[in-house]
């Protein structure tokens, strides 16, 4: 009697440490998820804005004062 | 009664079993391969990743043509949680042209069928970040080429990236996301991806103040000649290295053309002093020739040869005859120097084949095989052969650079070709022999006060339509300043001049406007 209680506080005590497991690292997944999406846009942004300083740097530096395409 | 009810429980438990053992089977086995790849297609996502394109830089390392990326707008009416209007006001709060640039579109938005529509006009990152809060609203970053520069040196920039395409275009990257439900992107072991490889930049030699001067002064030149066309080219003289290359156009073509090296031209007197150098070098003459001949017309067969001023120059010295610009005269030395000779100048100094410039679309004449006397004695002054300016001027500058032939280039990663053609010796004689005829000659007025000893030649050449000589001529002047360890290696050419038909009197002006100028920036 005392050993199948034992067995069964184990199960338990397994069932609640594969939920919690479960819960945390999902968690942390879904974190790091939405962190590599976050700096993705980010880097894609600081990817238009170089791009944008480059033209600005050259808009200054033009000899020809023309309008450029 | 029980027996029976358990029985017909059990029957219909395993028709139940029965009929989803046949979906399944349905499902996975008759459908499996198609909802596979609908199941791949829901779960992975295939993403292009475009490579940066290399930049055409100048000689400054300043880029001449670069690419840029912006946002454009869509929109896609289901997700709006506002109106149209709402949306559409706070857009035109950051971008008030919007509206207007996008009056047809948004009335196609408007339609009730039209869900989703990508609009005109060029959203930077914070005007994106502002906007991309409002719910329905969409950015997709756009790539573009652009030119900050202008029409400055377009049609050179223009070839340049036809020419070295798949080096400034790089290669296109991929890349396999897994994605959950709502689009975004899972980090799993089965995302793969093959990155993208960046263009090459291209460094080339065009100096960017030298470019605007040549345009700007050859657009003058147009105006103050009432020519049809104007060309002019720079080289560095050591290296072949293009400091600036231009056309300019009285009624420009729409289509792409660098008319320095696609257009062929008789180049007349300016031919010249390649005859006499090669002359001088093949021992045919020496420089105490003089022409004993010169008191009358060449007649040879039924033609008659004579000089552009129907004056003669009788015992005339090498000088005088560049000084004159003596037809008759150099008729003689290339008689003297003979057809087999010639050709093999001709070839050495590669008037025979392209120069290779990295530009596309470039013309050469083939040389011919039958020579009568004639031929070749109009040879001598630049007539009866057809070559691109560019050639003309790889080939002059041969005696700038003391016998050494350097191909033309734009890329400065090229390394320079040099092939000798003449002697040290004769180039610095044909030197002397330039350097008196421009200061000699009517064009010396021309050379500003502080500039030292010019080498350099006039040539006129009548236009030829329809295989008859027309009354338009091209006028050139070519030379390289200073005569010794020169800077620069130039030619001025404008085509059908009205207000004169000389070379002298119009691309000579040009050539020593231009020239007063460059001695500040080289």
């Amino acid at each position: 009697m005392t050993r199948n209680r034992f067995l069964l506080g184990i199960v338990l005590a397994l069932l609640v440490f594969q939920i919690l497991f479960s819960v945390y690292y999902s968690t942390q997944i879904i974190d790091a998820n939405l962190r590599y999406s976050t700096l993705q846009k980010k880097y894609n942004d600081l990817n238009v804005d170089n791009q944008q300083l480059e033209v600005q740097y050259t808009q200054k530096f033009s000899v020809s004062g023309q309008k450029a395409f | 009664m029980d027996k029976k009810r358990s029985k017909f429980l059990l029957i219909v438990i395993y028709l139940c079993f029965l009929a989803v053992l046949a979906r399944l089977f349905y499902w996975q086995v008759i459908k499996g391969s198609q909802l596979h790849e609908q199941a791949i297609a829901q779960i992975y996502k295939l993403e292009k990743i475009l490579p940066r394109q290399g930049q055409i830089l100048s000689s400054d390392g300043y880029p001449l043509s670069l690419d840029y990326s912006y946002y454009r707008l869509a929109l896609y009416k289901p997700n709006f949680q506002t109106d149209l209007d709402t949306i559409l006001q706070e857009i035109t709060n950051i971008k008030p042209e919007f509206a207007t640039q996008n009056a047809k579109l948004l009335e196609k938005f408007r339609e009730p069928n039209q869900k989703w529509l990508e609009f005109l006009g060029e959203f930077t990152t914070s005007e994106k970040n502002q906007l991309a809060t409002i719910s329905g609203t969409n950015f997709q970053a756009r790539q573009k080429r652009y030119y900050p520069e202008g029409t400055l040196a377009i049609d050179l920039i223009l070839g340049l990236e036809r020419f070295y395409k798949r080096q400034l275009s790089g290669q296109v990257g991929f890349k396999r996301n897994v994605i959950d439900a709502t689009g975004s992107q899972l980090l799993t072991k089965k995302n793969w991806q093959k990155s993208e490889i960046d263009g090459q930049d291209i460094p080339t030699s065009l100096h960017r103040q030298v470019q605007y001067l040549v345009e700007h002064t050859l657009k003058q030149g147009l105006v103050t000649y009432q020519a049809d066309s104007a060309s002019a080219i720079i080289l560095e003289p050591k290296s072949g290295q293009i400091l600036a290359m231009a056309s300019v156009e009285a009624s420009p073509s729409a289509f792409f053309k660098v008319k320095n090296i696609t257009h062929l031209f008789e180049p007349g007197s300016i031919f010249k002093p390649l005859v006499m150098t090669a002359a001088l070098d093949s021992g045919a003459i020496n420089s105490n020739w003089i022409c004993t001949r010169c008191n009358q017309a060449r007649i040879i067969g039924e033609d008659s040869i004579n000089n552009w001023d129907k004056q003669f120059h009788p015992d005339s010295s090498l000088k005088d005859i560049i000084t004159n610009s003596d037809n008759i005269g150099m008729s003689y030395i290339i008689s003297h120097l003979g057809l087999d000779k010639f050709l093999d100048y001709y070839k050495k100094l590669k008037l025979n084949q392209k120069t290779g410039v990295e530009l596309p679309g470039e013309s050469v004449s083939p040389l011919k095989n039958y020579w009568p006397e004639i031929d070749l004695a109009t040879a001598a002054f630049g007539q009866g052969i057809a070559l691109n300016q560019l050639q003309m001027l790889q080939a002059f500058n041969s005696i700038a650079n003391d016998g050494l032939l350097v191909n033309a280039h734009l890329n400065t990663n090229h390394q320079s070709q040099s092939s000798r053609v003449f002697s040290e010796k004769s180039t610095n004689t044909m030197k002397e022999i330039l350097e008196y005829a421009v200061d000699h000659s009517p064009v010396a007025k021309l050379k500003s006060n502080d500039m030292g000893p010019v080498c350099a030649k006039s040539g006129t050449a009548q236009v030829a339509v329809a295989g008859k000589y027309s009354d338009n001529t091209i006028g050139s002047y070519i030379g390289f300043y200073p005569c010794i360890n020169p800077k620069y290696t130039m030619i001025v050419t404008i085509f059908s001049a009205q207000t004169s038909q000389w070379g002298s009197s119009t691309a000579a002006p040009i050539w020593f406007e231009l020239a007063s100028h460059l001695n500040r920036l080289l």
